[in-house]
């Protein structure tokens, strides 16, 4: 799985982006959140509030229980400040 | 760009960041819908990105209609819509640092207002 991190989700978790081999019982966004928040503490304070952090998968706008599988592209991202 | 930013403080500069691929078919989506709801000869959005200078400009829309007011309804779709829907985020600098600005109640309920309304123009007016 390909997954983004952008704005200040990205300065908190220390990473643009990258690609890993999931959990094989990871089946939705919130699942992926919850998996991630336990790699380190830069994840845990990306994620400590997930009202403030937006998902994509495969570039479309989505909720935290939208489905995700290994090969999609995740997206975590603030509300835009577009304009 | 100019003025205070989020903070308060004057800005000495600012990024934009965007999402490439998301943002462009944000763009598209936006651009789509506005042509859908208003009889629109053509459309134009520029938005910039990356690092910009106090007094640089952001973004341009542009409508062209046969109907002035479906022209300005469009434009002003156009600028609600992609500062609530169009992958960009803006890094403010000031003396104190680095500030991602917030989104904005205000822009959410700019474009909350075009959820329902259709368009205002359906009779055309010269």
């Amino acid at each position: 799985m390909k997954i983004l991190y952008f704005a200040w989700v990205r300065e908190k978790t220390g990473i643009g982006e990258e690609t890993v081999d999931i959990p094989g019982d990871i089946r939705t966004a919130r699942d992926l959140v919850a998996w991630l928040e336990g790699r380190g503490e830069g994840f845990a304070a990306a994620f400590a509030n997930d009202a403030m952090v937006r998902v994509a998968v495969n570039q479309e706008y989505a909720t935290l229980d939208e489905p995700v599988s290994p090969g999609d592209e995740v997206a975590f991202f603030p509300p835009v400040t577009g304009g | 760009m100019g003025g205070p930013g989020a903070t308060g403080e004057e800005i000495s500069g600012m990024t934009l960041e965007h999402y490439p691929g998301m943002t462009e078919k944000a763009l598209q989506t936006i651009d789509t819908e506005a042509q859908a709801r208003w009889s629109l000869e053509a459309t134009l959005i520029i938005h910039r990105y990356g690092r910009l200078e106090p007094g640089d400009q952001v973004v341009l829309v542009a409508a062209a209609s046969g109907h002035r007011e479906a022209a300005f309804e469009a434009c002003h779709f156009l600028i609600d819509w992609l500062k609530t829907k169009a992958p960009f985020w803006k890094l403010e600098d000031s003396s104190s640092g680095g500030q991602w600005v917030d989104a904005r109640d205000s822009d959410d309920a700019a474009a909350a207002r075009w959820v329902h309304a259709g368009n205002k123009s359906s009779e055309a007016v010269e």
